[in-house]
């Protein structure tokens, strides 16, 4: 337009026609882009989103554009974090990895997306950015549609075979035999008839014999109170990130599986801050926990109001399963401090020696081997103390250290009777 | 995206230099000056990343256009097919800008500029068959660009804020 007018104000100054007939096609190409109509605005708007998804897994996300006259061309950028990929798309053209091209938007126009997710946490997708241009392409709109949507990303499902059972059950109904007496399917003992025994618990065949009413006692069915202890504490940035990974991983198979035995869950997680979750049961404390389990990040925790927190959520009768990597001596301390006040705790540690880099120089490889045996040290003193701790490889399932685990706890409890 | 931006970028200052490369030889001096800095805020706007540098090339030329009449230079080559190249250098720019700035797709813009600077280019050649041979001096010609001016001028206000563009 600016090229138009100088080149018919310059011919006008020269006298001579050439920068005018220059200045007039700019002048008409720019009339005919403006009376070609205007770009109009976008609107987007979430039809159909998952609230949650398992990582690995592939679901529809369907997004609704609408416009209040016939927008042409129209192109979204989704802005999906990272993890999050557009599978197919079904009702747009795509551009890249995401950009979404619409050929024209009217009153309403719906595409659906196939998205795909890889690794857990939280994903989100939006705010959406929208870009519509004139019907001849001239000039464009923008519009930031500002919905969003997280969702949460669960790790991928990790059967295990074994969970650890814990030794004292609570008052609530489930599948642990409780080691009390009570009403209940589990023979415990016989006693002699005292008034008031429901008679139905009389053993007709002991009591036969010796002449007196006996009855039976019974173990109730009880379900016992699961706390898990997920440490981050790595630095962030470095190979032992992926230790952090690894105790999520578990930490969520952990979670499942007591879960389907009916036990009441706990959480603390152990990264910049401590957060704890204090037992309970429920799809939506479940979703809880699985939340705080999921945001855990690579961090270090400021131990003087850790250390009391720790020990104030992690209370008896739980029992108490602490994943960590031994990195932090606090954590050995506060493992510790709970296993003298009687807490039922077992340490499954994730193996960080596979994850170093061997040592090249003289001095490193000292210095590592320095480095192994005072965590060997540290483990032999917790279980000195009757703490049993399991050391998970990479190599290995999670299986191996439950297995363990359940072991040393079995063996345990047959010293004590 | 980006290498896109940067081959649209390059291009363009690639058809500028070449049209001004293509003319020089009519013009020495100021003409020469004036064109090499059009292309030189050019490439300076794609560089740094403002549109102006799209105007600067097109007033550049048109000035320098005005100027080689003034001096009654001979316009070679033909006067389309520099406004063609011209109107493809300022499209190549601007498919630069737009990948730069927003999500596209690479083909339809750039099929929309090649089209667009072949309408600007036979825009001229219909005009200047139109006008061969009028005179284009005197008095009654200055009023009736002036009036042309100030109509067109009048209606590219009105139309834009018709668009909905000027706000």
């Amino acid at each position: 337009m600016t090229a138009g007018l100088v080149g018919l104000a310059v011919a006008l100054a020269v006298g001579n026609s050439a920068p005018a007939l220059v200045g007039t096609s700019f002048l008409v190409l720019g009339i005919i882009g403006v009376a070609g109509g205007q770009a109009l605005r976008v609107r987007a708007e979430f039809i159909e989103a998952p609230v949650s998804m398992i990582e690995n897994e592939q679901r529809t996300v369907r997004l609704r554009f609408s416009s209040d006259g016939q927008a042409a061309r129209t192109y979204a950028r989704l802005n999906l974090s990272a993890g999050l990929r557009i599978v197919e798309v079904d009702g747009a053209k795509l551009i890249g990895s995401q950009v979404l091209m619409l050929g024209a938007v009217g009153a309403r126009e719906d595409v659906a997306l196939t998205i795909g997710v890889a690794g857990w946490g939280r994903h989100n997708i939006g705010p959406i950015d929208l870009f519509t241009e004139s019907p001849l392409g001239m000039f464009d709109v923008r519009r930031r549609s500002p919905e969003n949507r997280t969702w949460v990303v669960i790790p991928e499902d990790v059967a295990l075979h074994r969970l650890l059972s814990p030794l004292e059950t609570n008052l609530h109904v489930g599948d642990l035999v409780s080691r009390k007496r009570g009403p209940g399917s589990e023979f415990a003992d016989l006693r002699s008839y005292r008034p008031g025994d429901d008679p139905r618990n009389i053993n007709w065949r002991v009591s036969s014999r010796s002449g007196e009413l006996w009855v039976n006692e019974r173990h109730p069915e009880r379900n016992g109170d699961v706390v898990l202890l997920v440490d981050g504490q790595v630095e962030s940035g470095t190979e032992l990130q992926v230790l952090v990974d690894r105790s999520v991983r578990l930490g969520a198979a952990l979670l499942q599986g007591h879960a389907k035995r009916h036990h009441r869950l706990g959480l603390i997680t152990l990264d910049g801050t401590c957060r704890w979750i204090g037992p309970g049961i429920g799809e939506n404390h479940r979703r809880r926990l699985v939340e705080q389990l999921i945001s855990v990040i690579p961090g270090q925790v400021l131990w003087e109001a850790a250390e009391r927190a720790v020990i104030r959520a992690a209370k008896r009768p739980a029992m108490v399963i602490a994943l960590t990597p031994l990195l932090d001596s606090n954590v050995a301390g506060v493992i510790h401090s709970l296993r003298r006040s009687g807490v039922d705790i077992s340490v499954v540690e994730i193996d960080a020696s596979s994850e170093l880099s061997p040592p090249e120089r003289g001095d490193r490889q000292l210095g590592r081997r320095i480095w192994v045996m005072e965590r060997e040290r540290l483990r032999q003193r917790l279980t000195g103390a009757g703490v049993p701790v399991a050391v998970w490889k990479d190599v290995d399932s999670p299986d191996v250290p439950l297995s363990q685990l359940d072991l040393w706890r079995s063996s345990w409890q047959r010293q004590l009777g | 995206m980006a290498t896109a931006a940067r081959l649209a970028a390059l291009l363009s200052v690639a058809l500028a230099a070449t049209l001004i490369l293509a003319t020089s030889a009519a013009g020495e001096g100021l003409i020469a000056l004036i064109g090499w800095v059009a292309v030189g805020l050019l490439a300076a706007g794609l560089l740094l990343g403002h549109r102006g540098g799209l105007t600067a090339l097109s007033v550049g030329y048109v000035l320098r256009l005005g100027l080689m009449s003034a001096m009654e230079a001979p316009i070679q080559p033909d006067l389309w097919t520099q406004v063609l190249l011209l109107t493809l250098a300022i499209e190549a720019g601007s498919v630069s800008f737009t990948l730069r700035l927003r999500p596209a797709d690479p083909l339809p813009v750039m099929v929309r500029g090649v089209g667009t600077a072949l309408v600007a280019s036979s825009l001229v050649r219909v005009m200047e068959l139109l006008v061969a041979g009028a005179e284009t001096s005197g008095v009654l010609v200055r009023v009736a660009g002036i009036a042309a001016l100030v109509v067109a001028a009048g209606w590219v206000t009105t139309m834009w804020r018709r668009s909905g563009l000027a706000s």
